[in-house]
C-alpha cells in the first residue's frame, strides 16, 4: 500500500515540471483570445460535421423543383439553391467532406513529407541532393495550379482531389524534418545507438522520427487552413469533387451564375469556408505566439 | 565574387529544377490520363477522327518517343498548337500573359501600401486595441477565399451600387489601342483619359480582391519583424539621444524591419506572375490563370503543357530574383 503511495508520490514529482508546463501553456492559451476563439471555431465545426444527420433539417441531395430558388426563411435557413435543395443542409453535411479532406490530405503529405525529409537528412550526401531537388521541382509550381493539373488529368473525383493536394502539400514537411533530422543524427545516443547494432531504418523511424515529428505537428496546424482554401478553389473550379457533392466551393461555385439574384446560394458556403479557415488561422497565429519563446514568458 | 558565384550556382541547379518540372508535366500530361484524346472528343467521335488527333498529338508514338520530342520542343519554345484556339501555345501565352502582368503590378500596390502600413501600426500599437482590430482584418484577409470575396463584391459594388462596371479588362466602348498589352500603360501613351478611366474602374476590384490576400501575409511579417527590430539596442540609443518616436520608427526601424518583408512581397508577386488562376476566372480577366483554367476543363493538353511549364518558369525565376537579393543584402544567407 505505502509503496504504491511512494511510487504515485514519485511519478507526481517526475511529472510536475510537465503538469506545469502543461499548465503554462493552458495559461498562455486563456491569455491568448485569438488563439481561444479559434479553438471554438474549431471545435463548433467538428461538432457540425459529426452530429450532421441531426442538425441537417433536410437531405442534402434530395431535390424539389417546385421549391427552387428560395430566399432564406424558417423552414431553409440559407435559402434553397437551382435544384431546390436546401443550402443550409448541404453546407452542414459539407463540413464532413472538408474534414475528411483535412483528415486525408495530412496524413498522407506528412507520410510522404516525413519520408523524404528523413531519409534525405539521414543518409545525406547524394540521396539529399537528389530528394531535395525533387522537392524543389514540387515547389517550382504555383500550388494551386499544379494541384489543378493532377486533378484534371486524374479526373475529378473527391479521392483524387485529396491526392492533387497532398502531393502538393508535402514539400514543407519534407524540409522541416530533413533539417531536423541532421540536427538529431549528429546526437551521441545516435552513434550509441549504432554502435549497438541497429539499423538504419530502425534508427530512422524509432529514433529519428519520434525526434523530428513536434515542428511538422505544428506546420500542420498552420497549414490546414489553406488545405481546405485549396480544395475549395478546385471545387469551386469544377476540377475538385464532383457533383452533387456538397463541397463548400462546389457549392459556392452552384450559386455563381445567380450571384446577383439568389444571393444566398454563394453566400453561404463561402462563408462557412471563411469562417473554419479563420478559426484555423486565429488557432495557428496563437500557436505560433504561445511557442514563441521570445513571446512566451 | 561570391555573389557571383552562388547566382552562377543557382542558375544551374534551376535548370535542373526545370527539367524535372519539365518531366513531371509530362507525366501529368502524357502517362496519367488513360485516354486523352477520348475524353477530347468523346465516346462517339469516328474512328477516323481519334486515329488523326492522336497523331497530330504525337500519341501514337511510344512513350519515351513523345517524351524527348516533347523535350525537344521546349527547347525551341514549341509547346505545339492549342485544339481549342487553333493557334501557337506560345503565341496563346503571349497575348495573355500582359493582363497578368498587369494585375499582379496593381496588386502589389495594395499589397505593399496595406502589408507594411498595417504591420508597422499593428507592432507600434502592440496588444492595444488597435492592434488586434487590424490583426483581425489582416487575419480575415488570408481566411477568405479570393473567389466568394470577388462575388461579393462584385454584387455590391456592381449589381447593388454600380459604381463599378462588371468583369472584364475594359469596356468594348472605351477601346485602347494595343502597343504594349498593358491597358494602363497603353491608355497613357496614347493620351486616351476615358479608356484609362475605365481600365482602372475595372482593374480595382480583382487587383484588391489579390491584393488583400497578400497584404495579410506581409502585415503579419512586418508586424514581427517590427517588434523585432524595436527590440534592438540601436533603437533604444536612438531613442536615448532624444530622437521622436515617429523619427526613430520611420528612419531607423522602417528600413531594417521592412527585409523580411521584401522577402514575402517577392515571392507574393511571383505568385501573382503565374497567374491568379480563382480572380481571374471571378472577373473574367483574360490573363493566364484564366487560360490555365480553360485548358484544364477542356483538356487541352498542348495549352496545358505550354501554359503550365510557362508558369512554372515565371515562378522559379521570381523565387530566384528573391534569394538572390536576399543573398546580396545578407551574406550569411549565401550557403
Amino acid at each position: 500500500m505505502t509503496s504504491t503511495a511512494s511510487r504515485l508520490e514519485t511519478l507526481k514529482k517526475q511529472l510536475r515540471p510537465r503538469l506545469e508546463d502543461f499548465r503554462h501553456t493552458v495559461y498562455l492559451w486563456k491569455k491568448t483570445p485569438l488563439a481561444m476563439i479559434g479553438s471554438i471555431l474549431i471545435l463548433f465545426f467538428l461538432l457540425v460535421a459529426i452530429f450532421a444527420p441531426l442538425i441537417a433539417p433536410y437531405d442534402a441531395f434530395s431535390q424539389n423543383l417546385y421549391n427552387k430558388l428560395q430566399p432564406p426563411s424558417w423552414q431553409h435557413f440559407f435559402g434553397t439553391d437551382q435544384l431546390g435543395r436546401d443550402v443550409f443542409s448541404r453546407v452542414v453535411y459539407g463540413a464532413r467532406i472538408e474534414v475528411w479532406i483535412i483528415f486525408l490530405v495530412s496524413s498522407i503529405s506528412i507520410a510522404i513529407g516525413l519520408l523524404m525529409g528523413i531519409v534525405a537528412g539521414y543518409f545525406g550526401r547524394f540521396v539529399d541532393e537528389t530528394l531535395m531537388r525533387i522537392t524543389d521541382m514540387f515547389m517550382a509550381f504555383p500550388r494551386l495550379v499544379l494541384a489543378m493539373a493532377i486533378t484534371a488529368a486524374m479526373g475529378p473525383t473527391l479521392t483524387n482531389t485529396i491526392i492533387a493536394i497532398a502531393l502538393v502539400d508535402w514539400t514543407v514537411y519534407a524540409r522541416l524534418s530533413r533539417a531536423d533530422t541532421i540536427k538529431v543524427k549528429t546526437q551521441p545516443y545516435i552513434e550509441a545507438i549504432r554502435a549497438l547494432g541497429a539499423t538504419s531504418p530502425r534508427i530512422m523511424l524509432s529514433h529519428v522520427l519520434p525526434m523530428s515529428i513536434s515542428p511538422v505537428i505544428v506546420q500542420l496546424t498552420l497549414r490546414m487552413g489553406t488545405i481546405i482554401l485549396t480544395a475549395a478553389g478546385l471545387g469551386f473550379l469544377g476540377l475538385g469533387a464532383p457533383p452533387p457533392t456538397p463541397e463548400w466551393g462546389a457549392i459556392v461555385a452552384d450559386g455563381r451564375s445567380h450571384i446577383f439574384e439568389q444571393w444566398w446560394i454563394s453566400t453561404f458556403p463561402g462563408l462557412a469556408i471563411a469562417v473554419v479557415v479563420l478559426g484555423f488561422n486565429f488557432l495557428g497565429d496563437g500557436v505560433r505566439d504561445i511557442l514563441d519563446p521570445k513571446i512566451r514568458r | 565574387m561570391k555573389l557571383a558565384f552562388y547566382i552562377l550556382r543557382r542558375l544551374f541547379l534551376m535548370l535542373i529544377v526545370m527539367l524535372g518540372v519539365a518531366t513531371i508535366v509530362f507525366f501529368i500530361t502524357h502517362v496519367i490520363p488513360a485516354d486523352p484524346v477520348g475524353a477530347i472528343l468523346g465516346g462517339n467521335a469516328p474512328l477516323e477522327t481519334v486515329d488523326k488527333l492522336r497523331h497530330q498529338l504525337g500519341l501514337d508514338q511510344s512513350l519515351h518517343v513523345q517524351y524527348f520530342r516533347y523535350l525537344g520542343g521546349i527547347f525551341h519554345g514549341d509547346f505545339g498548337v492549342s485544339i481549342v484556339s487553333n493557334h501557337k501555345v506560345v503565341d496563346d501565352i503571349l497575348e495573355f500573359f500582359p493582363a497578368t502582368v498587369e494585375l499582379a503590378c496593381a496588386a502589389m500596390c495594395f499589397t505593399v501600401l496595406f502589408g507594411v502600413f498595417l504591420g508597422t501600426v499593428s507592432a507600434i500599437k502592440r496588444n492595444r486595441p488597435i492592434d488586434h482590430i487590424l490583426r483581425v482584418f489582416s487575419i480575415l484577409g488570408v481566411s477568405m477565399p479570393g473567389f466568394w470575396l470577388g462575388l461579393l463584391l462584385l454584387l455590391l459594388f456592381y449589381f447593388k451600387l454600380g459604381w463599378l462596371p462588371g468583369t472584364g479588362r475594359n469596356d468594348l466602348f472605351a477601346f485602347v489601342d494595343n502597343i504594349t498589352g498593358l491597358v494602363l500603360v497603353d491608355s497613357i501613351i496614347t493620351r486616351n483619359w476615358a479608356g484609362l478611366w475605365d481600365a482602372v474602374k475595372h482593374i480595382i476590384l480583382p487587383a484588391f480582391v489579390l491584393g488583400y490576400a497578400s497584404a495579410a501575409s506581409v502585415a503579419r511579417i512586418m508586424r514581427a519583424s517590427m517588434l523585432d527590430v524595436l527590440r534592438q539596442d540601436y533603437i533604444r540609443t536612438a531613442r536615448s539621444k532624444g530622437l521622436g518616436r515617429r523619427v526613430v520608427i520611420f528612419r531607423h526601424a522602417l528600413k531594417n524591419a521592412m527585409i523580411p518583408a521584401v522577402t514575402v512581397i517577392g515571392i507574393s508577386f511571383g505568385d501573382l506572375l503565374s497567374g491568379a488562376v480563382l480572380t481571374e476566372t471571378i472577373f473574367s480577366w483574360p490573363g493566364l490563370g484564366r487560360y490555365i483554367v480553360q485548358s484544364l476543363l477542356v483538356l487541352d493538353y498542348p495549352a496545358i503543357t505550354g501554359a503550365t511549364l510557362f508558369v512554372a518558369f515565371i515562378f522559379s525565376m521570381a523565387n530566384l530574383v528573391v534569394d538572390i537579393s536576399y543573398a546580396a543584402l545578407d551574406p550569411r544567407m549565401r550557403l
